[in-house]
């Protein structure tokens, strides 16, 4: 009996191992080795151990500028994003009005907007022939442009906020509608003024949130690729674009590799300031009740608020309305266009400037989106698993590695592991569906994990007494209750793989041209009118998956919320 | 029918040891409840029986076969959860339908549906086939996880703590119901709690439990009336217990000294002259008027039907039934009183 017993357990143990050494096993493969490959490439030379090319690479002028200019327009990007989306915030906590859901749903479609939509919204938005010019020009008369934001560091900066402002608004507004009204109020009884009592009470409570959001700000802004690439050029290149330029125009590898070593460095000290901010904001407190809103607009005051929700609506909403804009009235050879762009990116003729036909562009865009999306959701659903049934810090750093390796360097190992055998003799398009996979499986562990550690123990146990065996358990109660958190997540990672440009700049080869590749292609030669009929594609799938994510998540919580 | 077995059960969590060394057994068709305050292991006692904990040591037999080792899904044991744990993406048919669908016994679609009908007539939710858990109050949900947990026809049914989510009213109204329902059927059942007047009400027997061991195994009225030992005297009920010395037998009782002064009480443990033990006795065993006994008055409560009196006997704390608010001391005698070992 004892016997049976021991058995029994060794092979429950044994099965848990297996599933949590299943995704790890993959990982090691697919993203430690040819991590591991390029990263010690820069340490090696001629079969030999050496920091040389670290030494000279640190003295080489080019590359202290492309880390100073890294820094510096995080820094100020990371400024100008908390500037702009402190109060809106503040806006979305303390006011109620009509479409206040749809405005927190756009504060979350920056995190999926591609990157590369939003370079060609502000070439059309704020280029010198843009037109925020053209209409200024028009209302004063102006020769000539009077706003050059475009092709300096400020463009960069201002494409960076716009971006990153709404993950300011975001942590904000979730640090503060958490915080007990009976705080300030505490404050108002003992006599203190409602400025003197945001600035002891309120502020030193939303710090934490704030140190979180700027120091995830300033490292996606670090890594930012498509829009320096396509507003800054070679003058205003940071160090993603330099590892790219090295890696794709010079195919200079070791020293690209090398690059890429350094830059892990600096981020992993970022990474490791980010976990600590994060440690800081662990605690929720205990609130008597939800924080108090004001019916919006009320008072006269909220005249200045109606004035900065349409400068904000203006750089916001201006780039993604000129894109679209921009495919339904660019003349298509001289005559007003009706829907020719749409159909010209639906061609299937070989286009010179993107270097493939626009629908063959479409089409292996999808299939890497579609092939990425099933093996960042199969491994998601792996390493939410296997930190189920082995819940330790160690095993998570090691399944969550990949978050902390830019694109371009995981791209670029890819590269490299696609060159040799035995991975040489898959297609390279197999390369993007795996760095794609690798990129975005940490956000369906993000968007499932929790969900399914939320799920009460009790339901499976329940299902395992009436006589469904453990497996049969996972299908009838877990999947069905995860179901809509898989839907979001594929919507998502889809989302992102579509819009994803550094990678597959990295990856791509002949026909492997991706949509926001092409966009790019379309808008360095200036084809205005194509890039933006593909560009709105991807904007409208975007918006698709945010609203599919804000409709899902109310329903989801109102059906289980309780239950 | 089964008759369930528990020998021996040990069970630790870490350094925590939950349960340490129970044994009980449950005949076919009585419904047998674990009593204890929380943390006392009546739980996990449970969960070992339904194989969602594995015990250390010990056995666990149904009807004879030992079910160690089993997965949950191989025990023929049905169920209810503290917070009924009811599924929450099926309706209240497709939960109660759930063990015929996906378990052991399955039945065909037309069988399945006349099954989950007979079910909720049973637990009065006719009609409700079609709604979501969180539409249902929560008596209703219970009632659903009563009907689900039956259903599949386990040969031991467990109930863990089925009713603690709800409101007094209900509470009393439903295990009414619920024991009725559970004798009706003949279903051998082991319910945790630790509400005393629910295990009185609901059990055929009340296991007491504390820390980890089992205090007494009785039936409620030789548990209320014949406690062994002074944590079950206190956790029933109210309870006046004072240390005193045996002096020597009298008949089948003993003569004591306690407060000062010496009376005959009858003994539920094996004692000898010159032992220490406790004397004990309830509010209402105690006959107000004359007696040995004088107790100074601290404070009154009024509860409807009586008043209850706290005070002190030669220093130690006693509590007295009065049909009046006490004017002064209050004399008694002891109509009944036992000895409790120390």
């Amino acid at each position: 009996m004892a016997a049976a017993f021991a058995r029994r357990l060794k092979r429950r143990r044994g099965a848990s191992l297996f599933l949590a050494g299943l995704p790890l096993a993959f990982l090691a493969l697919a993203f430690f080795l040819p991590l591991g490959n390029v990263l010690l490439w820069g340490l090696r030379e001629e079969g030999r151990w050496t920091l040389a090319r670290l030494g000279p690479l640190l003295a080489d002028p080019y590359v202290r500028h492309l880390f100073a200019f890294t820094a510096l327009q995080a820094l100020l990007s990371t400024l100008l994003s908390l500037a702009l989306g402190f109060p809106l915030g503040w806006f979305l906590t303390r006011y109620r009005f009509p479409g206040k859901g749809l405005l927190r749903a756009f504060t979350l479609a920056p995190f999926v907007l591609p990157p590369i939509t939003v370079a060609l919204g502000f070439f059309l938005f704020f280029g010198h022939a843009g037109y925020l010019n053209a209409a200024l020009r028009r209302v004063f008369g102006l020769a000539e442009p009077p706003l050059r934001v475009l092709y300096s560091l400020w463009g960069i900066v201002l494409a960076h906020a716009f971006y990153n402002a709404p993950v300011f608004a975001r942590f904000v507004h979730a640090a503060w509608s958490s915080l007990d009204p009976a705080l300030e109020e505490a404050g108002a009884v003992l006599g203190v003024s409602r400025p003197r009592a945001f600035l002891t009470v309120t502020l030193p409570l939303l710090l934490p949130a704030l140190f979180s959001a700027a120091a995830l700000v300033f490292v996606l802004c670090f890594l930012s690729f498509a829009i320096p690439l396509s507003l800054g050029g070679a003058r205003y290149a940071t160090v993603e674009v330099g590892i790219y330029q090295y890696a794709r125009v010079h195919l200079d590898f070791p020293r690209a590799a090398a690059l890429g070593l350094l830059q892990i460095l600096v981020t992993l000290a970022l990474a490791y300031f980010y976990v600590r901010a994060g440690g800081f904001w662990g605690g929720r407190q205990a609130r008597s009740r939800p924080l108090p809103t004001q019916p919006f607009p009320s008072r006269p005051a909220h005249l200045l608020w109606i004035l900065w929700l349409l400068g904000s609506a203006v750089l916001f909403l201006g780039p993604m309305a000129a894109v679209v804009a921009d495919a339904f009235s660019r003349p298509w050879a001289g005559r007003p266009p009706g829907l020719a762009w749409y159909r010209a990116i639906f061609s299937p003729e070989q286009n010179p400037f993107i270097g493939t036909s626009p629908l063959g562009s479409l089409q292996v865009s999808l299939e890497v989106a579609g092939l990425s999306t099933l093996l960042a959701l199969l491994l998601g659903v792996g390493v939410s698993a296997a930190l189920r049934v082995l819940p330790s810090r160690a095993l998570e750093v090691l399944l969550m590695a990949p978050m902390a390796v830019s694109s371009v360097v995981l791209g670029l190992a890819l590269l490299l592991a696609f060159r040799q055998p035995p991975l040489s003799r898959l297609p390279e398009k197999y390369a993007l569906v795996l760095a794609h996979a690798l990129l975005f499986y940490p956000f369906v562990v993000r968007i499932v994990r929790p969900i399914w550690e939320g799920l009460t123990p009790a339901w499976v146990e329940a299902a395992r007494t009436l006589g469904a065996g453990r497996f049969r358990a996972f299908l009838t109660v877990e999947a069905p209750l995860l179901s809509q958190a898989l839907l979001v997540a594929g919507a998502f990672s889809l989302a992102l793989s579509l819009g994803e440009m550094t990678a597959a700049a990295m990856l791509s080869q002949g026909e492997l041209v991706t949509l926001p590749l092409a966009i790019y292609r379309f808008l360095s030669a200036r084809r205005f009118g194509a890039a933006s009929a593909m560009a709105s594609l991807l904007i409208g799938i975007t918006v698709a998956a945010v609203a599919l994510w804000e409709w899902l998540g109310e329903r989801t919580l109102r059906a289980y919320g309780q239950a | 029918m089964a008759r369930l077995e528990v020998e021996n059960l040990k069970k630790r969590f870490g350094p925590v040891v939950a349960v340490a060394g129970v044994s009980f057994a449950v005949e076919a068709g009585e419904i047998l409840v674990l009593l204890g305050p929380s943390g006392c292991g009546k739980t996990t006692v449970l969960r070992c029986v339904a194989g969602l904990e594995q015990p250390e040591a010990g056995d666990i037999r149904l009807d004879g076969r030992s079910l160690l080792g089993l997965p949950p899904e191989r025990r023929d044991v049905g169920m209810v959860f503290q917070n009924y744990a009811l599924f929450p993406h099926l309706s209240v048919a497709a939960n109660v339908a759930y063990g015929l669908r996906h378990g052991r016994r399955r039945l065909p679609r037309r069988e399945r549906q006349a099954r989950v009908a007979e079910l909720l007539a049973l637990v009065g939710l006719s009609g409700y086939e079609r709604r979501r858990p969180h539409e249902l109050s929560e008596g209703q949900k219970q009632r659903v996880a009563l009907a689900r947990a039956l259903a599949v026809e386990p040969k031991v049914l467990l109930l863990d703590e089925p009713l603690s989510a709800l409101d007094a009213a209900l509470r009393q109204e439903l295990r009414r119901e619920l024991r009725h329902l559970l004798k009706g059927k003949g279903i051998t059942a082991v319910y945790v709690t630790h509400d005393q007047e629910e295990a009185l009400v609901l059990g055929d027997r009340v296991a007491v439990m504390r820390e980890g061991r089992l205090e007494q195994v009785d039936v409620p009225q030789a548990l209320y009336e014949r406690p062994r030992t002074p944590f079950v005297a206190q956790f029933l009920g109210r309870a006046n217990l004072w240390p005193a010395r045996v002096l020597g037998r009298e008949g089948a009782a003993f003569r004591v000294a306690v407060a000062g002064t010496e009376v005959v009480a009858e003994p539920v443990a094996p004692l000898a002259e010159g032992d220490e033990a406790f004397l004990f006795f309830r509010p209402e065993w105690a006959e107000l008027g004359a007696g040995p006994f004088r107790a100074e008055v601290e404070g009154a409560e009024y509860l409807g039907d009586r008043w209850e009196v706290r005070g002190t006997v030669q220093g130690l704390p006693v509590v007295l039934h009065a049909p009046a608010p006490p004017q002064g001391p209050l004399a008694f005698r002891l109509r009944r009183a036992l000895l409790l070992g120390a």
